[in-house]
């Protein structure tokens, strides 16, 4: 090993379960060498997933954008910063006069989402611009579950999380944990958490249509045809008010 | 399970101007071409991503097979 190359230990930046890697990189040449999971880090414990993995491609992917684009036409140009900043500040102004503060949308995705430039910022850029254009992937994937958290619970952000190294019964709904970490669960691992649900005499059943990673570690697998979940979930309270 | 077809996600980045030269040498099929953005689920207006009811036939037509991008 050259005096170069040094190992380094970070959090995955991919997504909010932040799991422990150690990236051994060559400073002299720039690129990264590898990445493993950290076996030292308490809360993954070694776990890391393939995107992870693939953060040594990422860094070399010559797509990867390094500096700001500007689109002309059909082409993109590449700008300096300063430059950028000026440009997006004058045509930022220059839209929220002409056409209000809803003709911008605010897009928030990971890894900036949990980066201290947006936790710092990016409320205050939001707030300036007062735009109610605001997404995030959650917008595909959450806001059903913020409407219904603040109808049963009273706020969007009181979200029921299962307590998943205590729990002795765990039931998956259209999820399959075991390959997206749980997302909002945020709990690296998971097959390992499931599995030791089973090892304390838990029970897993996993209800999907489709056979999934998930569903092959549970002790139960239901299937229902897409669509329909809604009826299963009616039967299901039907069920607990009867008996 | 029967009368249930599975299609895992692939985002499509083959699209125009998506400039992903790397991406694309492993491109996965974009789901978000058959799905109706004007399906909501009306209290939370999230777009129906799932349980789209479709109907699968064998492409013949070679020309149909390209990019439509």
């Amino acid at each position: 090993m050259t005096e170069d190359v040094r190992l380094h230990h970070r959090s995955c930046p991919f997504c909010e379960a932040a799991c422990g890697i150690r990236v051994q990189a060559d400073h002299g040449s720039r690129t990264i060498l590898g990445v493993r999971g950290d076996p030292e880090d308490p809360f993954s414990r070694s776990f890391i997933c393939p995107k992870s993995y693939g953060l040594t491609q990422l860094h070399s992917d010559p797509d990867r954008l390094r500096r700001p684009v500007r689109r002309r036409g059909k082409d993109w140009e590449e700008m300096g910063w300063d430059e950028a900043m000026d440009e997006a500040a004058d045509r930022l102004g220059t839209l929220l006069k002409t056409h209000g503060p809803n003709s911008i949308a605010y897009y928030l995705g990971n890894p900036s989402g949990h980066k201290a430039p947006f936790l710092l910022y990016g409320p205050l850029l939001i707030r300036a611009l007062q735009t109610n254009q605001f997404y995030t992937p959650g917008t595909l994937d959450q806001i059903p579950k913020y409407v219904s958290a603040s109808y049963m619970f009273g706020g969007p952000t009181i979200q029921p999380l299962a307590d998943l190294d205590r729990t002795s019964y765990l039931i998956v709904i259209g999820n399959n944990p075991v390959v997206s970490q749980g997302s909002m669960m945020v709990a690296p691992g998971m097959k390992r958490r499931l599995e030791d649900i089973r090892k304390r005499g838990g029970r897993v059943v996993v209800i999907d249509p489709r056979r999934t990673e998930t569903a092959q570690i549970a002790d139960e697998y239901i299937a229902v045809r897409p669509g329909t979940d809604a009826y299963l979930l009616f039967a299901m309270v039907d069920v607990l008010a009867r008996e | 399970m029967p009368g249930v077809v599975s299609l895992p996600h692939g985002w499509g980045h083959s699209m125009r101007d998506t400039r992903q030269r790397v991406a694309n040498r492993t491109i996965g099929v974009n789901a978000n071409a058959i799905i109706d953005e004007s399906d909501l689920d009306v209290p939370s207006a999230t777009t129906v991503l799932n349980g789209v009811p479709v109907v699968v036939e064998a492409v013949r037509d070679p020309a149909l097979l390209a990019d439509p991008a």
